[in-house]
């Protein structure tokens, strides 16, 4: 199994920041705020890596700096300091030993669009809600110097179709639709230009239990039939243990425990993920 | 009739300095330099950054020629003609072959040009991308990048809805293959003109403040699908009442006390031409 | 050698509330070669479960050695293998069958069954699935549930579909946790008679059995394990 993504003591810091920030905050100071500078330390020294065709969740409530992970990986926000490399992911040979937060906007854009693609959990925020459907997921196509509209027509019909979502809406607006309808959007813009890395963000909480299975049962799909690697970020440990291979349980922005999904359920070390494990089984 | 003004009315600093920006901006074709636009006897919104640039490049032996949606004579064709001439006493004619300078709002004369003559024309609003995007820093950030994703995507949403591209004037290009530009709002029939021309373009946004350019021979592609490609207008089956010309852009024109329809060439010198040599021919439809 | 446990022992210290030690096994040593079955018996409690976990490594060892002898690493101490290795060990050569039937919702027994064959292994999805019906027929699940979901299944007919998914690929070493508890005598019999099966292609098992008689019909040799003193 190798590595196809390795993160380095990624850390990021809203605020000015201060030497003393990374040594005051933290799970066992029970804050991620500096109470020298008022900096939050969203997230630090966070380093993983990533197997290819699996599925890593990490685990973790609000303020534990998961939702910050992603972003820093999607490129939505820069990070403090910290490093990440792909190792011959299809499609980012070019990349092959260099830190991605070193790339110029242009190279993190063909990136985010060819190879990386990202799911959040409000689909507003990965959605352009003056597009149709459609649009939105020939976004991806357009971005990637796609020209021609028949086969963009053509390639967004068939991802909209894998997902379940109903030909007849293609052109209504995001708003129009029901949260699972948008989450399916959401997922075929993601996989438009067919990345090796997904990075989900809560995408099934907040939708009806029926519809959250559904959505979850498409992700175990494509997941198998195209082999993703696929960073699953939630705070429900059901799902987690549904879909991960591994876990990263996370608390107030430090890894607090890394291991086999089942190891981490059964015989959790570390107290905060005893204290996880036991609210929600 | 020349009181105490400066040749061309600006002062030689500010000539300069529009030169300056007019120089970058064919340095960088389709690229919007910003300038600082002065204040002139004509009211923002009504030419002042084409006049800007007129004002700076003319000289005394140069030949004017200014219209207004292809006519010589409409009034702000007329004032500002009249204006550049008392700054500066240069001839002007509504010859397209003779000027040497041709500042214009909203059309390209339909006689090609040559390369010792300048186009001028008047900018309303400079930026295509504020179509889809209303931030200017954003729309900057996107001509930095060359991000012009959001533009391709108004078109697919366009060829979604409607079955076909349904923009009309400033139909939106990408010169010398770098930035998307908005040609004015031309109609698409004068877009074609702009590619690979003997001539240089040059565009003035007064109120916006901003200069850019299209020097000879620079490749002006609009946006289009390989299956849905960029077309001009279709006057087939209609021909200029005046001078029975099928190859111009026409004007639709209603005709008072009925309601006839007439086409008529917005080209008005052109047309004016060619009525003289159907007159010397002896048939007004021979063509 | 296909397996030596050394000396293993289990602690799970609680952090979360009232916190204590609780003491699972102690001191456990045995060895286990291709094609051996070693029965674990001992009274309830006593920690049988926890010894497969720990070599599954659904726990963490507190002391001791785990030394598994991979076809494809060679000597792998599994009580400190990085994740990555436990996953693939899991996925090519190590199966377990747990006690507790694991719901894959929305996947039909089948597919449950075929799915490691077509992931793991390469196998085309029509000839996995074709194994996986004959397996599930054999062990007595009717046809017309094989493309229902096990969650309306009954007990034995979960534990016969746990078993098949473990088996249908032949590990290396097999894990069973009470393989036969929910199964009627005819169902028991047929389990045993495939796991004879897997134990005469040389792969290595390690079970627990309540019903002393299923225990004699397989095993080879027997571990006492006691309650942790």
């Amino acid at each position: 199994m190798r590595v196809v993504l390795r993160v380095s003591n990624l850390t990021k810091i809203h605020g000015k920041g201060c030497p003393e920030c990374l040594s005051i905050t933290g799970p066992k100071q029970e804050t991620n705020i500096c109470r020298r500078c008022s900096s939050v330390v969203a997230c630090a020294d966070v380093s993983f890596e990533l197997y290819e065709g699996e599925i890593l969740g990490i685990l973790g409530e609000s303020g534990s700096g998961k939702s910050t992970v992603i972003k820093l990986l999607n490129f939505e926000i820069e990070p403090t300091f910290g490093e990440a490399h792909l190792y011959d992911v299809r499609g980012a040979e070019w990349v092959n030993g260099k830190n991605l937060f070193s790339l110029n906007s242009y190279q993190k854009r063909m990136l985010k669009n060819t190879v990386i693609g990202v799911v959040y959990q409000n689909p507003l925020l990965g959605l352009n809600p003056n597009v149709s459907a459609a649009g939105n997921v020939a976004d991806s196509l357009l971005v990637s110097g796609w020209r021609n509209y028949s086969s963009i027509k053509n390639r967004v019909e068939y991802l909209l179709e894998k997902m379940e979502f109903p030909n007849h809406r293609m052109k209504d607006l995001p708003r129009n639709l029901s949260g699972g309808m948008q989450q399916r959007v959401q997922i075929a813009k993601a996989l438009a230009n067919e990345p090796s890395i997904l990075l989900l963000d809560e995408p099934t909480t907040g939708l009806d239990l029926s519809v959250q299975a559904r959505v979850l049962d498409l992700i175990r799909k494509i997941h198998q039939e195209l082999n993703l690697s696929i960073i699953f970020v939630s705070h429900d440990l059901r799902v987690i243990n549904l879909l991960a291979d591994r876990v990263i349980v996370m608390k107030l922005g430090r890894i607090v425990e890394m291991g086999l999904t089942d190891q981490i359920l059964n015989d959790p070390q570390h107290e905060y993920t005893q204290l996880l494990v036991s609210s929600q089984l | 009739m020349r009181l105490s003004y400066n040749f061309a009315f600006l002062d030689e600093n500010t000539k300069r300095e529009i030169r300056r920006s007019i120089l970058k901006a064919i340095s960088i074709p389709g690229y919007q330099v910003p300038f600082a636009s002065r204040e002139l006897p004509i009211a923002k919104g009504w030419g002042t950054g084409g006049l800007q640039i007129t004002l700076s490049i003319i000289g005394p032996d140069d030949m004017l020629k200014v219209i207004d949606q292809g006519c010589d004579y409409s009034v702000n064709a007329v004032n500002i003609k009249k204006f550049i001439k008392a700054m500066t006493g240069v001839e002007t004619t509504t010859d397209t072959t003779k000027a040497t300078v041709i500042q214009t709002r909203h059309r390209i004369p339909e006689e090609p040009l040559r390369q010792d003559q300048i186009l001028v024309l008047q900018v309303p609003y400079p930026e295509p991308l504020r179509l889809v995007e209303p931030s200017e820093e954003e729309t900057r950030r996107m001509h930095e990048e060359k991000d012009y994703g959001k533009m391709y995507l108004y078109l697919y949403e366009d060829i979604l809805r409607y079955g076909e591209i349904t923009i009309g004037a400033r139909y939106p290009v990408m010169v010398n293959k770098r930035y998307i530009m908005d040609p004015t709002p031309i109609p698409r029939w004068d877009v074609p003109r702009l590619n690979m021309a003997d001539n240089l373009f040059l565009f003035g946004a007064g109120r916006e403040k901003k200069i850019y350019a299209v020097p000879p021979y620079t490749t002006v592609e609009p946006l289009e699908f390989e299956d849905f490609k960029f077309r001009v207008e279709d006057f087939s089956g209609k021909a200029c009442y005046k001078c029975g010309a099928t190859d111009t852009f026409l004007d639709e024109i209603v005709e008072d006390g009925t309601v006839r329809r007439l086409y008529a060439c917005s080209d008005t010198s052109y047309c004016e031409k060619r009525m003289e040599a159907n007159k010397h021919a002896g048939s007004s439809k021979s063509f | 050698m296909l397996l030596r446990v050394e000396n293993l022992s289990k602690k799970f210290e609680i952090k979360v509330g009232q916190k204590k030690l609780i003491e699972s096994i102690n001191g456990i040593s045995f060895e286990l070669e291709k094609g051996e079955f070693l029965a674990l018996c001992g009274p309830s409690g006593a920690g049988k479960s926890s010894i497969l976990k720990c070599i599954y490594r659904t726990y963490i060892p507190t002391k001791g050695h785990i030394l598994y002898n991979s076809y494809e690493y060679g000597l792998v101490p599994i009580q400190k293998a990085p994740d990555w290795q436990m996953i693939r060990l899991r996925r090519k050569e190590i199966g377990y069958v747990s006690q507790f039937f694991s719901v894959i919702p929305r996947v039909s027994a089948m597919d449950i069954v075929a799915e490691p064959l077509v992931r793991y292994f390469g196998v085309d999805e029509k000839e996995a699935r074709e194994r996986a019906r004959w397996l599930l027929r054999r062990l007595g699940i009717p046809s017309n549930l094989l493309d229902a979901y096990p969650s309306t299944f009954s007990g034995g007919e979960q534990q016969r579909v746990n078993i098949a998914r473990a088996i249908i690929w032949k590990p290396r070493l097999l894990l069973l946790d009470e393989p036969t508890a929910s199964l009627d005598e005819k169902s028991a019999r047929i389990v045993l008679e495939l796991l004879k099966e897997l134990k005469e292609e040389e792969v290595g098992m390690i079970g627990i059995f309540h019903n002393e008689a299923h225990l004699k019909a397989i095993a080879d040799k027997v571990l006492e394990v006691k309650k942790y003193e």
